[in-house]
């Protein structure tokens, strides 16, 4: 294994010479054009998708790239895919031969985890864009989780290489010249346990990067392709300058952040890590050489996804609040140790490379909190709290599958509460509405409610976790891909931890199964429920400095109760200590 | 006698339109919005503008109202007390986890209508199936009732998950509560919305309950004036799905007037394109905040069957209307990373653009069209002369940081504002399969006239049309709004012919249910029309299907015809099919009762007016200045043909005609422009 050396990553660099005709007019225009295409893109997929992890859930990401593999635009869709996009191109380009290799009408499959930076489940579908059907000028892409692509589960917390988590497609043509192909299409069908649903999510995916080439072709044709080319450049550029602004007002100096996780999916042992974040003028650098050498078990991230944690978590702080493009990458170094967790190599197991890669985000903050407390929340519930569920219907011997992550509480920060939603590295994502959830699977819903006391206090606290509880009406298998069970979600400026991830089986003869939080084909029988309860964050500022009138305010709203009050808000009481 | 009056109450001004059925001419007014009582403002108009007698004579009032929308955005409505499921008490404030500002970390949802603690779980269950699971437990309803007594609920709703299967729970809790002896309005989600989600139909329940009281007082009043005023005809406000029912209808379901307002327009364009009948259109509003965009296919508004308004899903029926904010009043700056930018931050009515001369400093899309001359010299009505100085100096702060010249700036400005607005209409057109260089544009609004060649252009249009008082031509939209009622029940089953005969049968019930709700002294005989909403089996999303039915509203086709126009919609929007079986998700049931026909007719005043003149401006066409004609447009004769560059100028708002378009004055009273043949040019 390659201890020593250090790999460093950058964004695409700036052209050579700005030229002096940017036309900051055009350029917005252009920015404009680009936005509403990678939004076209991701409306035909979901209208046109066959499972609710896509048509749901949003867990893809839509993009547009140019010739030179950088971000044009995307959707707001997945934020944890979005920086991994233009590594998926430039694998699935390099393993279908090269760009010598790419014809007009030409559609690429590509599954492979450490090209794409995700599972193999996460199939990306691109499609180079030739202008007048001979020029390269770019790639509409997704990245879309299919239910199952043929591992040994559904999904998995306990793979210990590459080959059991799925089928692996290296940019392969699924379209050549605008013509199917029928043999690998029955290959694809053939590698999943629900062909009906992964059918229709790559022709919903293909009908998605359609639309994309043609919105691109639009605006490229509309303007040119030299003006089309200048636009971009000074795009990028706009992109840099944002976050290069916000950088400046950061002191410079190494702040270090630590992290760990719950452990790697195959032993019980935790895993700490570190990441350390330097402040250099305008530029910032993301380090993980420091982490620990890839595991055993799936929770390595390849390097896209580590890259991509690293500018989903500086574009959130620093971007501005819009849609980044690949100048907002610019000044983001990012430094790995290569056959580390964050730089592993195939076959290292990598199923669970979000979870490392969520727990970055956070530490990320973590580390930025020791230089700018306010500019960042406390931690969150800090993990998707993921089910996935599988099984054969009764009635009909029909397999079926679902999965879902679900809301946790939001870090309080240093202007107010946080509240409850989705993980910030999956911002854009959904739950399944429980009407629809019982409309298509064997189950009753019990329960879908905030978990008083789940919050962290403080002067400004987390939102509240969830307590979800699903009563199986058929035999059913679940998979729980559940972080952060052991750390409580970190307070800041001296506030408290909320209440960590959970999960538990409650049998039909009332009794309980121990609390977990991965597990891997757990059977849940017929008559049994599933727990799920997710993280609240933490709290902001000392919990003696919240309003008095705030916490009765959650008192009489239920968020808390009075014993919790009690515990960590003594100054609301009139004796400063339990009594009224 | 179909003579009726149409009022239209915007934030800034309230617009009267009276058509005289005898002389099929139009009347206009514009009066200051008195924003704590719209009604006061309204009355006014009437009282001002119309004689006794025409209002006797008038046999329809119809009005676009915000009040419901303003007491959402203003959080100013009842208390509302929910029953839920126990279990799932936090349905609002978990919603659906994701945010709405995905790059915002902070990013946090407003707090939910009614507080936690007045949201109260009540021990049942309904499966989806429809089957009872757990019978309710009324001591559950008469704890809950105890609450809300001594927390002063005006208003109650009761939304039970699966209640579009099965409502009896609903009307159970229902019973409890009036046994109880409550006596203030109840909304039941069963009866709002028949289709799934809860958080949506919880939503939308809510959002009934709290605007319910509001708008009954608000209608009440308005009502009672105008019957005053001697006004006799029917009382109608505009649904956010299109079409209107009576103020009667209105305070039975409130929620379907959320969007009364932005909908005239789209309305009015597609009565218009049913006169015309030149094809589609995509509407463009051009207003001083904001920008909206429609699509009218066929004669009507497309629909959507769930909106969103103030950040909150409402599940009904909701004419496609999108709203960005560009406007005359966007303001231009430079940002961050140096590229100039336009809204979506605007100079509202007050101060205004920094033309107007009330003490607006900020460059605004009027100030750098004015430095363009693209309003002629600027006299705008209500006597506003727009002053160029403070439109340059405004802009010269911008044009210094971008290194451009003040003229440079200015056209940066409009091709900005312009693209934004074309992408939105690229947007609604490109993504339901219609393809925009098919459709025409239709401008209106303040600031739509003005430009609408360029829109024309930058999208490929067919051409513009630009329909008589367009600068008031939301009011005049709302004359021909038919009365409509229309319902919706989820009920997934396969497409096939027993599917179909199901679907028939649910829908004569619910015809007999909408039968029931009707008020109104119809103008017409009412026909019925069926929608089907489906999908492919595994997919969630559907498409909803016209049907052709009988007189009865039963479904004339077969499942292998309806199977085929399913697959047309389809191809036609996503531009493939699959190879799966169908199934039916919810059924659609209207009725609609058209009003009378208007006549259209031009606004020719062939007296009176300064004589032509000329102004030096801007030819966005040939990158160079020009001299424009200015005419009046009342001025124009009918069925003549004017060439660009011209400024048209007309009470309301002002058309730019670029050279190489031809404008020709059609006897509807419209300007049908079109760009010349180059050839011609």
């Amino acid at each position: 294994m390659m201890r020593s050396e250090s790999s460093l990553y950058l964004a695409s660099a700036q052209r050579q010479a700005p030229s002096a005709l940017v036309d900051p007019v055009t350029t917005e225009v252009v920015r404009h054009s680009l936005n509403s295409a990678a939004n076209h893109i991701k409306r035909t997929l979901v209208r046109t998708a066959f499972s609710p992890v896509i048509y749901e859930v949003l867990d893809f990401a839509s993009a547009i790239y140019d010739v030179h593999l950088r971000l044009l635009a995307q959707a707001p869709s997945l934020p944890l895919f979005m920086g991994t996009m233009n590594f998926c191109v430039e694998a699935a380009v390099e393993c279908a031969g090269g760009v010598e290799a790419l014809e007009p009408g030409d559609i690429l499959l590509h599954t492979d985890p450490y090209g794409t930076g995700s599972h193999p489940q996460d199939a990306a579908v691109i499609l180079p864009v030739f202008l007048n059907n001979r020029t390269l000028i770019g790639y509409t892409a997704i990245k879309g989780h299919w239910l199952d692509i043929g591992g040994k589960e559904p999904y998995s917390t306990d793979t210990v290489d590459v080959f059991q988590e799925g089928t692996i497609y290296p940019g392969l043509k699924f379209f050549k010249r605008g013509e199917r192909d029928e043999e690998l299409f029955r290959m694809i069908l053939a590698n999943t346990r629900v062909p009906k649903m992964v059918a229709g999510d790559i022709n919903a995916q293909v009908a998605g990067v359609l639309a994309g080439q043609r919105e691109l072709l639009r605006v490229v044709e509309r303007y040119g392709l030299e003006k089309f080319e200048e636009s971009v450049e000074a795009m990028f550029d706009h992109g840099e300058a944002v976050v290069r602004e916000y950088f400046e007002k950061i002191p410079d100096g190494r702040y270090v952040g630590q992290g760990e996780m719950d452990n790697n999916g195959v032993d019980e042992n935790r895993v700490p890590f570190e990441v350390s974040v330097e402040v250099k003028g305008s530029t910032v650098r993301v380090d993980y050489s420091k982490a620990p050498d890839s595991q055993p078990g799936p929770i390595n991230c390849p390097l896209p996804s580590t890259v991509s944690a690293s500018r989903v978590a500086i574009s959130m702080l620093a971007g501005g609040g819009e849609a980044p493009c690949e100048g907002h990458f610019r000044p983001i170094e990012v430094v790995t140790r290569p056959g580390s967790m964050f730089h592993p190599f195939s076959p290292s197991p990598c199923f669970l490379y979000g979870w490392p890669a969520l727990q970055a985000i956070e530490v990320i903050y973590n580390a930025v909190s020791k230089a700018m407390p306010k500019a960042v929340p406390a931690c969150s519930g800090g993990d998707l709290a993921a089910l996935v569920w599988w099984g054969v219907r009764e009635d009909s011997g029909e397999p079926w599958a679902d999965g879902s992550p679900h809301p946790v509480g939001a870090g309080g920060h240093a202007s107010g509460d946080g509240a409850t939603m989705m993980h910030a590295a999956e911002a854009a994502t959904r739950f399944s509405a429980t009407e629809i959830w019982e409309a298509k699977n064997p189950w009753i819903l019990e329960k879908v409610e905030l978990a008083p006391d789940s919050c962290g206090a403080g002067r400004y606290r987390s939102g509240l976790g969830v307590d979800l509880s699903f009563h199986m009406l058929e035999d059913s298998y679940v998979t729980s891909a559940i972080e952060r069970s052991h750390n409580a979600p970190w307070g800041l400026v001296g506030g408290r931890s909320g209440r960590p991830n959970s999960a538990r089986l409650r049998f039909a003869d009332g009794s309980y199964g121990d609390r977990f939080a991965k597990a891997t084909r757990l059977k849940v029988p017929k008559g049994a429920t599933l727990e799920l309860f997710t993280a609240g964050g933490g709290g902001y500022g000392p919990p003696a400095d919240r309003e008095p009138a705030a916490i009765r305010r959650d008192l009489a709203e239920g968020y808390i109760t009075e014993a919790y009050a009690r515990q960590h808000y003594p100054h609301a009481f009139d004796d400063g200590d339990g009594s009224t | 006698m179909v003579s009726r009056i149409a009022i239209d109450v915007g934030g800034t001004f309230t617009d009267l339109v009276h058509y005289d059925d005898q002389t099929a001419s139009m009347a206009v007014t514009k009066i200051p919005t008195t924003p704590a009582s719209p009604e006061q403002g309204a009355l006014t108009a009437v009282r001002q503008t119309l004689s006794k007698d025409q209002i006797q004579t008038s046999q329809f009032f119809l009005h676009g109202t915000t009040v419901g929308l303003n007491a959402l955005l203003q959080r100013q409505g009842a208390r509302v007390g929910l029953l839920c499921t126990r279990g799932f008490r936090d349905i609002l404030e978990i919603r659906r986890g994701d945010r709405d500002e995905m790059y915002n970390l902070f990013w946090a949802p407003a707090p939910p209508l009614v507080p936690r603690r007045l949201r109260l779980p009540v021990t049942e269950r309904v499966r989806a199936d429809g089957i009872v699971h757990i019978e309710i437990d009324p001591d559950d309803v008469a704890a809950a009732y105890a609450v809300f007594v001594r927390e002063e609920v005006d208003t109650i709703a009761i939304a039970f998950l699966n209640s579009f299967a099965n409502p009896d729970h609903e009307c159970a809790a229902e019973a409890e509560l009036r046994r109880l002896g409550f006596e203030g309005p109840i909304s039941l989600s069963h009866r709002i919305s028949g289709e799934y989600r809860e958080y949506e139909r919880t939503t939308t329940t809510i959002i009934d309950a709290f605007v319910r009281s509001r708008m009954t007082q608000y209608l009440g009043q308005l009502g009672d004036g105008l019957k005053a005023a001697g006004f006799e005809g029917n009382l109608l406000v505009t649904r956010s799905g299109g079409g209107s029912f009576t103020f009667g209808e209105a305070v039975e379901r409130p929620f379907e007037t959320i969007m009364s307002g932005p909908v005239a327009g789209a309305e009015g364009t597609g009565e218009l394109a049913r006169h015309l009948n030149i094809g589609d259109f995509v509407a463009a509003d051009v207003g001083g905040t904001s920008f909206d965009a429609s699509l009218i296919v066929g004669g009507r508004p497309k629909l959507l069957y769930e909106g969103t308004v103030v950040g909150l899903p409402v599940q009904t029926p909701w004419v496609d209307v999108r709203s960005i904010g560009a406007g005359g009043g966007s303001i231009a700056y430079v940002d961050a990373g140096g590229l100039l930018r336009v809204g979506p931050q605007s100079a509202g009515a007050v101060p205004g653009p920094a033309a107007y001369g009330r003490g607006g400093t900020a460059p605004t899309v009027t100030d750098a069209a004015h430095v363009l001359g693209l309003l002629g010299e600027g006299e705008l009505a209500h006597g506003i002369c727009l002053d160029r100085d403070l439109s340059r100096s405004s802009l010269k702060p911008v044009a210094d940081q971008l290194g451009f010249s003040i003229e440079e700036t200015a056209r940066g400005v409009i091709q900005i504002v312009t693209a934004t607005m074309a992408n939105l209409m690229r947007e609604i057109t490109v993504e339901q399969g219609n393809d925009p260089r098919q459709l025409w544009l239709l401008a209106f609004g303040g600031a739509g006239p003005m430009l609408a060649t360029m829109l024309a252009r930058e999208l490929g249009t067919r051409g513009v049309v630009i329909p008589p008082h367009a600068g008031n031509f939301s009011a005049a939209g709302l004359l021909g709004a038919d009365l409509i009622q229309a319902a919706a029940r989820t009920h997934i089953m396969r497409l096939d012919d027993p599917g179909l005969s199901v679907a028939n049968k649910i829908l004569q019930e619910m015809f007999v249910e909408l039968e029931s709700r009707q008020s109104a002294s119809l103008p017409a005989a009412p026909t019925r029309h069926v929608g089907l909403d489906m999908r492919y089996r595994g997919q969630e999303h559907s498409i909803t299907v016209e049907m052709v039915c009988d007189a009865s509203g039963c479904i004339s086709w077969d499942s292998s015809e309806v199977l085929e126009e399913f697959t047309h919609g389809y191809a036609s929007s996503f531009g493939v099919t699959m190879d799966e079986a169908v199934e039916i998700v919810s059924m659609r049931a209207t009725i609609r009762a058209p009003l009378p026909r208007r006549r259209w007719s031009g606004q020719s005043d062939a007296a009176g007016g300064p004589p032509a003149m000329s102004v030096r401006s801007w030819s966005i066409a040939h990158r160079d200045w020009k001299e424009f004609s200015v005419l009046q447009r009342m001025q124009l004769a009918g069925d003549s043909t004017l060439r660009g560059p011209a400024i048209i100028l007309e009470p309301t708002t002002t058309t730019y005609l670029d050279s190489g378009h031809l404008a020709r004055v059609h006897d509807s009273g419209c300007l049908i422009i079109t760009e010349e043949q180059a050839d011609d040019a």
